[in-house]
């Protein structure tokens, strides 16, 4: 075939003339011409073509028919599998907060750098925060920085790590789902800054205090759910949300890892978790330092 | 003209595959963004080509986007099927705005103007399936002629595709990222390789 190009200039003109002046008919015609070549050379194999494409068309329409009805049925039964797919794939790419970022810059909501910067960070995810075991001071201006896009922090948090001056351990022993910094809110749908860590637990586990302290509030919020707070040495608060129950009083003095609430999902909580947060005065820490998930 | 000629759709398999994939992995709001997106896009095409008059013969839709075939008259001009091309790339980066500027008060406008931005502007690469492609294609054939337009726009399409194809897998090496992101490149690939196994040049017939 490829003879007849350079041979059969005549054949050449005759199709040119086909091509006409645009390129949809252009590539129609060719479309054509093709099927045309490939019935002639093959009559018998296209019938076969025909039937493998239509058991193509009904497998994979079965399939999505079967992910819907499962996705709609039991949303449940996904998630695992979904999770280690996206884990396999080394998935680290959020791109409702990546198209999010682009929107914003479209808006002129936010300076282009400053929207580029974000949908890269949505896109490659930022490195990830070596959790070492609790109290680990090696090395915390470097992780510090690398945690989060430092340049577009609040103005009341620290993401330095501190000398907390006294023991402490686990408030729960749970996995963790979501960390301290900037992070598409799953109810509201716009990018906050979360303030704490989020260890997901089965309803009712046992919370207990981070360190001795005095428990300085037990309330109700709509967003925190129903809250407790233990006041620490050196003027350091813990905070715990979204309980299903506080068992502490307000006033009560509690050592160490003592019961205080259990995990619940009250408040804007989408599944049973306990939200932690320290700080002293106004400023917001990043608890992950000193719990090990 | 006969009205009554039903448009044909071709749904290719790989189509239900991806979305069955999709409808999966992603979160409803991106699926419904990027949805939106491709639906306003091809409807910006078909408005275009029913207001200067042309017929859809057919429809098929492919994960890249639909493809029109049009009944062969009336002939549409150079400049009228550059407008038809455009009309699609155009229709999202409108809207674009549009959404960003609701984002005041809707909080998922950003995420839909995203789209809308990222979808329009992918389409306008000069790689041969995509509209960028086409426009240049039919920009190239009205100042020369349909062979050169060929052998220049299929060059560019695959100097383009290589070049994206390498800057996507430094950029992956270099911040590792996912491997996903690639499919985002190779997804005109694939449709250049298909349409090429379609749409080649028979010169013999």
């Amino acid at each position: 075939m490829t003879g007849l190009k350079k041979k059969g200039g005549k054949r050449i003109d005759h199709s040119y003339a086909q091509k006409r002046r645009s390129y949809s008919a252009y590539s129609r015609l060719q479309q054509e011409q093709g099927r045309e070549n490939a019935a002639g050379k093959r009559k018998t194999s296209a019938r076969r073509q025909e039937q493998i494409r239509l058991w193509q068309l009904v497998v994979s329409a079965a399939i999505l028919v079967l992910v819907v009805a499962v996705k709609l049925a039991a949303p449940q039964t996904l998630e695992g599998y979904r999770e280690r797919l996206l884990q396999l794939m080394g998935e680290d790419t959020d791109f409702v907060a990546a198209f999010s970022a682009v929107g914003r810059a479209v808006g002129l909501e936010e300076g282009l750098e400053e929207a580029l910067n974000d949908a890269y960070t949505a896109v490659f995810g930022s490195q990830e925060v070596p959790v070492g075991p609790a109290g680990t001071t090696a090395g915390l201006q470097t992780t510090a920085a690398t945690v989060d896009t430092p340049d577009t922090l609040p103005e009341n948090v620290s993401m330095l790590q501190q000398v907390l001056g006294f023991d402490y351990a686990n408030p729960v022993v749970g996995t963790l789902t979501e960390r301290f910094g900037y992070r598409l809110h799953p109810i509201d749908g716009d990018m906050q800054f979360h303030y704490g860590l989020d260890l997901e637990a089965a309803e009712g586990t046992v919370i207990t205090s981070f360190a001795d302290g005095k428990v300085t509030a037990v309330g109700e919020s709509s967003a925190l759910g129903k809250y407790v707070t233990v006041l620490h040495e050196g003027g350091f608060t813990t905070l715990y949300a979204h309980c299903s129950r506080i068992t502490a009083s307000s006033g009560q003095l509690v050592r160490m890892s003592d019961p205080i609430a259990e995990v619940g999902q009250t408040g804007e909580a989408t599944g049973p978790h306990l939200h932690f947060e320290l700080y002293r005065d106004t400023t917001y820490f990043n608890p992950i330092y000193y719990v090990t998930v | 003209m006969s009205r009554s000629e039903p448009v044909k759709i071709h749904v290719s398999p790989w189509t239900t595959l991806l979305l069955a994939v999709f409808i999966w992995a992603a979160s409803p709001e991106l699926l419904a963004a990027l949805l939106l997106a491709a639906l306003l896009h091809e409807l910006g095409h078909y408005a275009m080509l029913k207001h200067q008059g042309a017929q859809v013969e057919a429809i098929r839709i492919s994960p890249f986007g639909a493809q029109m075939r049009l009944r062969p008259y009336p002939q549409l001009s150079y400049g009228q099927e550059m407008l038809a091309v455009l009309a699609g790339p155009g229709v999202n980066l409108i809207l674009a705005f549009v959404l960003a500027a609701a984002g005041k008060w809707w909080n998922l406008g950003y995420l839909f103007s995203g789209a809308q931005l990222v979808l329009g502007l992918f389409n306008l690469l000069p790689i041969l399936p995509l509209d960028g492609g086409a426009f240049l294609w039919l920009l190239v054939a009205w100042c020369t002629e349909p062979f050169t337009a060929d052998r220049l726009v299929g060059a560019i399409s695959r100097c383009m595709t290589v070049f994206l194809l390498l800057v996507g897998a430094a950029v992956i090496y270099l911040e590792q990222g996912s491997p996903f992101l690639l499919l985002g490149a190779l997804g005109p690939v694939w449709s250049g390789m298909s349409e090429k196994k379609l749409v080649k040049p028979r010169i013999s017939r």
